[in-house]
């Protein structure tokens, strides 16, 4: 579905990712490294927030290298930063009513499917997103990709700073968002124990470059240490 | 009568300035301080079209929106990717040119010696005056029920989401930068028509009418109505303009050696009300969770306590006039 060749990118002069390829399917794939390896780097350029030095990108068959952020939305990708991931002067029913600014299905049964998955959200819906817990925030923000009723979700760390319950309970639902829905997921994670749990196939970044790329039930412990301590 | 008529009409002008100002930084967080640019670039418009031009009203105004909408989206194109405090200065120096311009092209604008006369556009005798304000009034009004509408409706959401966060609100799918420009375009096309109709009201134009002060007055009634509230501007212009210019101003009783500093306290006035407020409440006095409904709920409710205690204070006085009455009638009798 998502096609990345030979991808080169990074902030203006400052060069992090080098020639990156995989493919994503329909299944959830981890990207894992280090701090700094360029997880967040690779997720922002796939949204089309960061331009592509060089190399292309996929989707579906067509070639959106140049095309705009705000275009990849309709065509079925979200995107949920790492940081800064709600809105947080707007309410949680306002941040996810935001989510459907795109795609055609009845906004209402979008939003109780994702009250039905977060009930806590349904329970805080009047409440002011920059005032929820950082695990609350987590579930808002997966849940307002998924009132995009998108195809793939590009997911930056969601499990920074929850407590392991609450990795748990996120987790679960991605899960769940993969099966019964059939969302493909990216995933960037810090958390490897856990991501490979879920995982189908893991792709290590290490300084910006690839490292292995294999299925996630292949991968032995010491083969990822060694990805963590170059 | 004539003189309050004419600050009535100027006080509507200046709520619309902080209404337009409102959708711009309060939804979305466009730090425009050249409310007087596009304001005296309308005024001017106008005033040149007719008196040099000798163009009606209406075609002169039509030609104007035309100018403003080209002027202000090419500003727009050019400072709205612009880092916030980039935007400030650019718009602060555009005012300026504005205000320049007014001064040096002596073949257009008449440099200092002053531009007019600009006549009104209802030529009704007698009654110019009062139509204008009425025609003001019902313009602001339409503005504050459009934004009433805005700030319950998903664009207006989209506006706030792109003021927090751009690259966040840029994943929802909606072109961001098109929402701001077409925002941005309008509401300082709008500012140059209120600069336009503030034309015949002023009737006659000199540069020193261009200044920052104005600019600043906006500024601070919308902040001290409270920037993110759909109310906050109209409230604003009331406590500072409607406070100050009107009543003060024009009704206190200032002895004549006084008069001439009060006009020149206006902004230390407006300045000391808006520490004062800010202090207590940093988002204004309308904070933006307050909602319309409260405010009416809170006015009816004040209103139907005031009646209710008026009556109360009716019934005690007619119940203590009658024992006074029945009193004396007593008295009278024995
Ligand atoms: N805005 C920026 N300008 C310049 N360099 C940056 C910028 N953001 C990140 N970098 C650099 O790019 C490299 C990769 O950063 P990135 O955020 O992609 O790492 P990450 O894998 O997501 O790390 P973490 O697990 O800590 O989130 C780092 O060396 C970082 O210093
Ligand atoms: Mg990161």
């Amino acid at each position: 579905m998502l096609d990345v060749k030979n991808l080169h990118s990074g902030y203006g002069d400052v060069a992090v990712l080098r020639d990156v390829s995989f493919t994503v399917e329909n299944e959830i794939f981890a990207v894992l490294g280090a701090n700094g390896a360029g997880k967040t780097t690779l997720l922002k350029t796939l949204s089309k927030l960061l331009p592509v030095s060089s190399g292309s990108l996929s989707w579906l068959g067509e070639d959106i290298t140049g095309t705009p952020a705000f275009d990849l939305t309709a065509r079925g990708i979200a995107y949920v930063p790492q940081e800064q991931n709600v809105f947080p002067d707007l309410s949680v029913a306002e941040n996810l009513s935001l989510g459907a600014l795109v795609g055609t299905r009845d906004k209402q049964m979008r939003l109780d499917e994702v009250f039905d998955l977060f009930p806590r959200l349904a329970d805080r819906r009047g409440q002011s997103a920059g005032s929820l817990s950082g695990g609350e925030g987590q579930m808002l923000a997966v849940g307002r990709a998924l009132m995009q009723d998108p195809k793939v979700i590009l997911l930056d760390e969601p499990s920074a700073g929850l407590s392991p319950l609450f990795v748990d309970i996120l987790f679960e639902k991605i899960s769940d968002a993969r099966t019964n829905r059939g969302v493909s997921i990216v995933l960037a994670e810090q958390n490897a124990i856990k991501t490979l749990e879920i995982a189908d196939r893991v792709l290590v970044l290490s300084l910006g470059e690839m490292h292995l790329l294999k299925d996630a039930k292949d991968l032995d412990r010491k083969e990822l240490m060694e990805a963590y301590h170059i | 009568m004539a003189y309050l008529i004419f600050s009535l009409s100027l006080m509507l002008i200046y709520i619309g300035l902080a209404q337009m100002l409102h959708v711009q930084f309060g939804l979305l967080g466009i730090p425009n301080f050249g409310v007087v640019g596009f304001w005296g670039l309308g005024m001017y418009a106008v005033g040149v079209m007719q008196v040099q031009l000798g163009m009606s009203f209406v075609d002169a105004m039509g030609l104007t929106v035309v100018l403003l909408v080209i002027a202000s989206y090419f500003l727009g194109r050019l400072i709205l990717r612009l880092e916030r405090q980039a935007i400030l200065c650019a718009t602060i120096a555009f005012s300026a040119i504005i205000a320049l311009l007014a001064v040096t092209e002596k073949w257009m604008t008449m440099g200092v010696v002053g531009l007019g006369t600009i006549r009104h556009p209802f030529r009704v005798l007698g009654l110019e005056e009062i139509l204008f304000f009425l025609f003001l009034l019902a313009l602001i009004v339409v503005m504050q029920i459009l934004i009433l509408k805005l700030h319950k409706s998903r664009l207006g959401r989209l506006m706030v989401a792109t003021r927090d966060n751009e690259e966040l609100a840029a994943s929802l799918g909606k072109d961001t930068f098109q929402v701001k420009i077409v925002a941005f375009t309008l509401t300082a096309t709008i500012m140059g028509v209120l600069g336009g109709l503030s034309a015949p009201l002023n009737q006659f134009l000199t540069p020193n009418m261009i200044v920052p002060s104005i600019t600043f007055a906006v500024w601070i009634s919308l902040v001290l109505g409270g920037k993110e509230h759909a109310l906050g501007a109209m409230l604003g212009v009331f406590v500072t303009f409607g406070l100050f210019d009107i009543l003060i101003e024009t009704y206190a009783p200032v002895s004549p050696e006084f008069a001439v500093v009060v006009p020149n306290m206006k902004l230390f006035f407006y300045g000391a009300l808006l520490v004062g407020v800010l202090v207590f409440r940093p988002t204004g006095i309308l904070d933006r969770k307050i909602k319309p409904e409260d405010i009416s709920a809170a006015l009816s409710r004040g209103m139907s306590t005031g009646l209710a205690g008026a009556g109360r204070g009716m019934q005690s006085f007619a119940k203590v006039a009658d024992e006074k009455l029945i009193n004396r009638k007593k008295e009278d009798d024995q």
